[in-house]
This record gives structure tokens, sequence and C-alpha cells, in this order.
């Protein structure tokens, strides 16, 4: 998988009652990967993550999955940047018509 | 043969440190897909009912290919950046540290493969020629 850019902009920046700051982030990546463990699970393309405070959904295109794997737990979403790569936990997935819709969790190291 | 038994390979990593001070992050066990792939992956031609003609290059190297999965090698920037794992990476590897990452690799094999064949002649586990 190569580090192809992945871009973000943030959207709707707000406060919350008690003055923390609440923003809307989208991210936005050419390249991504489902994987378990060291196995690709599914690989994407013409990804979106919106991040709320409360909530991360992604949204891909299929190009390939492995339809044992992608039943496989745990799952993670990874996605290269310039200088590495991003990954959250998937903690629930459906792939439909080659589109895919996941929630994930609080992003890992 | 216990009817419960669990028949996948779960992937899991096995950490093993170099003489160096970095370190390879090797697959514990393969499935049959990547243990067919060092195979498969080698051979050049094959006809059937002739021996398979394999390509020199790829000996040892789809053995080490379908077993690591990592490893802490860096570059030369500063500061340094992790080096991913390719075959093109390996290739390009001081010929000393690829020999030791192949031997450690080799003896994960090794050592595996007699865990599989002391399983199987464990007491109880049935044979394909039961004895008359």
């Amino acid at each position: 998988m190569s580090a192809s850019a992945a871009k973000w902009s943030s959207h709707g920046v707000d406060y919350t009652t008690d003055g923390k700051l609440k923003m809307n982030l989208t991210i936005t990546g050419v390249e991504g990967q489902i994987r378990w463990v060291y196995h690709s699970a599914a690989v994407l393309r013409a990804w979106t993550v919106v991040s709320t405070d409360a909530t991360r959904t992604l949204t891909a295109s299929v190009v390939s999955q492995d339809t044992y794997r992608v039943a496989q737990r745990p799952l993670v979403f990874v996605a290269p940047h310039a200088r590495g790569e991003w990954r959250w936990p998937v903690e629930e997935l459906q792939i439909q018509d080659g589109a895919l819709t996941a929630c994930l969790g609080p992003q890992k190291a | 043969m216990d009817s419960q038994e669990y028949c996948f390979v779960d992937p899991e990593v096995v950490r093993i440190q170099l003489t160096n001070g970095h370190f390879i992050d090797i697959k514990k066990e393969l499935n049959a897909g990547e243990q067919r792939g060092i195979f498969t992956e080698l051979v050049k031609e094959m006809k059937i009912g002739e021996q398979a003609i394999l390509e020199p290059s790829r000996v040892g190297l789809t053995k080490i290919l379908a077993y690591l999965v990592g490893w802490s090698l860096t570059d030369k920037n500063n500061p340094p950046r992790p080096v991913p794992v390719s075959e093109a990476a390996l290739k390009n590897l001081r010929t000393d540290i690829y020999s030791e990452i192949e031997k450690l690799i080799d003896a994960h094999d090794a050592a595996l493969e007699a865990a599989r064949a002391e399983r199987k002649n464990a007491p109880g586990t049935p044979s394909a020629s039961p004895a008359i």
C-alpha cells in the first residue's frame, strides 16, 4: 500500500455547553485497507472518515475483499499518509454492492 | 479426534530479536494458503508428470516473505523513518542481516514442523493407515 496523501478538513467547529471545543472532522484518502491482524481483509479506495465527538463513520469503495477475513474480529482500518499510517479499530462493518460503511472506534497510535 | 478441534490459523505475531538490536515480527504459524504460496511463488514452470522448474532467485525468499510481517529497520534519514517490509527492501539488506533473518525464520519453521509431527504422532491421534 503506497502512502498516498490523505486530506482532512474541518467543518462545523463549535463549542459544547461547558466550553470545550467541539469539532466535526472529515478525512478523505485514496487508498486504505481493512486488516485482520496482519492480513488484508479488504482493499479500499476513495475513503472518507467523518468524525464527530461521539462517532466516526467510514465510507469507502471496496476494491477487493477476503470474505473469511472480513468476518473475523478484531478488524482495523488502516489509512496511509505521508509520514506513516492512521489506524482505527472497526466496531461495525457492512459491505454491500461494493460499498463499505463502518463505525470506527477511537484512533489508535 | 476432538470434534471441537479448531481448524483455522488465527493470525499471531512472534517478535524475534536480531543480534544488532533490531527485531523482526513474524507469523507464529502459516495458514494453508501461505504455506502453499512458499512453493507456488517459487515455481517458474510446472508440467504434469514432470519435475517443477524453480526460479533460483526466489529460493529462500518466498519463505521469508511468507513469514515476515514487520521489523524495526529504518532508513538513514534524520530522524530515521521506518522501512516497510517488502521484497525490494529485503533484497537491499546487507547480506549478513538477510542471512540472519533467513536462519531465524528457517529455525522457527523447523520448530513448527517438528511440533506438527509430534502432534500427529501423539497417542490417540488417528493415522491414515490404522494398524491391523
